[in-house]
């Protein structure tokens, strides 16, 4: 049975492969034309493309074109605004070097006048201002070398200070400070040598430092109470025949100053060498002396005055120590001086220091 | 013999002592100086108050003696001042205002929030302004005042 229907359904299936197609060409056959064109039209249509992609191309061309052109305009823009930077950047570096270089300068300034006021500080003398007893040095500088300065220095600080310098040539007065002097003795005995001082040292007087002969005044007082060799029992005794209670001072009274020719002589530090000549009272006798000096001025306002003489103490009427007859002390001692003075001006008319 | 002994011993004592001659080197006073540390000054630091001289040094050092400031907080000061003159020592006194300047040109090696004051300024006068502790340098053209701070009781 099934070989049957299977046989049938090949029979039907060959009749329709072989029946539809010739049926379908009969049917279509009469509506399918076929026309070939000749040569010319088809170039024609390939013109129409080609003019088609030119005109795309051209297109693309454009657009291509504006957007370069958009691109170079920001790329430019960028450029522009980076170099207002950097010039905006260099203009500021700028600025800071020429703060720093003012700033520099002022600090070279200020080290340059710093330095300087040391300089004047260190070449002064170590000693300062008596009275307050501080620590502080004065100009080295001697005033009348200045030929800068002002008259009137109205501006330092608003107090009306003159500018007037020390005339070396005419008198000038003087104070001594007590606590920048020192007066001293050297003695010589049979076993040591011994030094006494003191700085209880008081006085005024008048010279003219640079003058070759000038009359002079002034008094140079030393307590004698004060005087210390080291040993209180020398001491003791040394006061007991100085006549404290009667006698409690040494008095020096100056009378005559003269230049001498010396080695020690420096116009650079306006250092002279002088002969001083007066009286000498010590223990209530007085006896005429002349002491080798040396004059130092050193700018600001301060005198320094050093010098010795020898004097002998039987001069003064007092005989030298002796213990048991073994340890004497020489006749001879070398009174000795180291004196600062502070200028109070030149000498006025009728002025004779005390 | 008892002499002799006698002597023996005031020789023995006599040799106890050294000598004690001072050299002529040492005669001479000499002040040991006081080292300050000195510094510019700047907006910082105060400058009211008592304050007496402890040093001048330059040209003015020949004829002013001693300086005396009082500085007030509100810009006044008063101030008196010893001067040699031609006539002799006189005081001076003053009183005005004062006031500190600050520099236009920073110090580079300050902070940026210190600006430098390097001047102080009395009626008109001006000085470079340097500080130390309890003390005041003002530095002019005609010499250095140093000042040191006073308590006033």
């Amino acid at each position: 049975m099934l070989r049957k229907i299977l046989v049938g359904i090949g029979v039907l299936a060959v009749v329709a492969a072989v029946v539809l197609p010739i049926t379908a060409l009969v049917l279509l056959r009469e509506k399918i034309v076929v026309e070939f064109g000749p040569a010319r039209d088809a170039e024609v249509s390939q013109l129409a493309l080609l003019s088609d992609e030119n005109a795309q191309l051209r297109s693309d061309l454009a657009a291509l074109a504006e957007a370069n052109a958009r691109n170079f305009s920001t790329l430019a823009e960028a450029l522009r605004g980076d170099r207002r930077a950097g010039e905006a950047a260099l203009s500021e570096r700028l600025d800071a070097l020429s703060r720093s270089i003012d700033a520099l300068r002022g600090a070279v300034e200020a080290a340059r006048i710093h330095a300087r006021v040391e300089e004047d500080r260190a070449a002064s003398d170590a000693a300062n201002d008596d009275d307050s007893g501080n620590a502080a040095a004065e100009a080295a500088q001697p005033a009348s070398d200045r030929d800068d300065v002002p008259e009137a220095s109205t501006g330092f600080l608003r107090f009306d200070v003159p500018q007037s310098a020390l005339d070396p040539e005419t008198p000038q007065r003087f104070s001594v400070i007590g606590s920048l002097s020192r007066v001293g003795f050297d003695g010589k005995s049979t076993l040591h040598d011994f030094t006494g001082v003191t700085s209880a040292v008081t006085g005024n007087f008048q010279l003219a430092p640079n003058a070759s002969r000038t009359v002079a005044s002034g008094t140079i007082v030393v307590d004698v109470a004060t005087l210390r060799t080291g040993v209180e029992g020398r001491d003791r005794d040394m006061r007991t025949l100085l006549k404290l209670d009667e006698h409690p001072e040494l008095r020096f009274t100056l009378e005559k100053v003269e230049r001498r020719e010396s080695d020690e002589d420096d116009a650079a530090t306006d250092r002279s060498a002088v002969t001083a000549s007066g009286s000498l009272s010590i223990a209530g006798v007085t006896h005429p002396i002349q002491s080798s000096v040396t004059l130092e001025w050193k700018g600001g306002r301060r005198l320094t005055i050093e010098g010795e003489v020898p004097v002998r103490l039987t001069d003064f009427s007092i005989p030298p120590p002796s213990q048991l007859g073994f340890v004497e002390m020489e006749d001879e001692v070398r009174i000795w001086f180291s004196l600062r003075a502070r200028w109070l001006g030149g000498a006025r008319d009728g002025d004779h220091s005390q | 013999m008892r002499s002799f002994r006698f002597a023996l011993v005031a020789l023995l004592l006599g040799g106890c002592y050294p000598s004690n001659v001072l050299d002529e080197s040492a005669r001479r006073v000499e002040r040991q100086r006081q080292q300050v540390a000195w510094r510019p000054a700047h907006n910082g630091d105060r400058v009211e108050g008592y304050y007496r001289s402890t040093g001048v040094s330059g040209p003015v050092a020949a004829n002013l003696v001693r300086v005396y400031y009082y500085f007030e907080a509100d810009g006044r000061y008063t101030g008196a001042a010893l001067v040699a003159g031609a006539d002799g020592l006189a005081f001076q006194t003053l009183a005005g205002g004062w006031a500190l300047h600050e520099s236009d040109k920073p110090r580079f090696e300050e902070p940026p929030s210190k600006r430098v004051a390097v001047s102080i300024e009395i009626d008109g006068a001006r000085a470079e302004l340097w500080v130390a502790p309890n003390r005041l340098r003002l530095v002019t053209q005609q010499g250095t005042l140093e000042l040191e701070s006073v308590e006033l009781e």
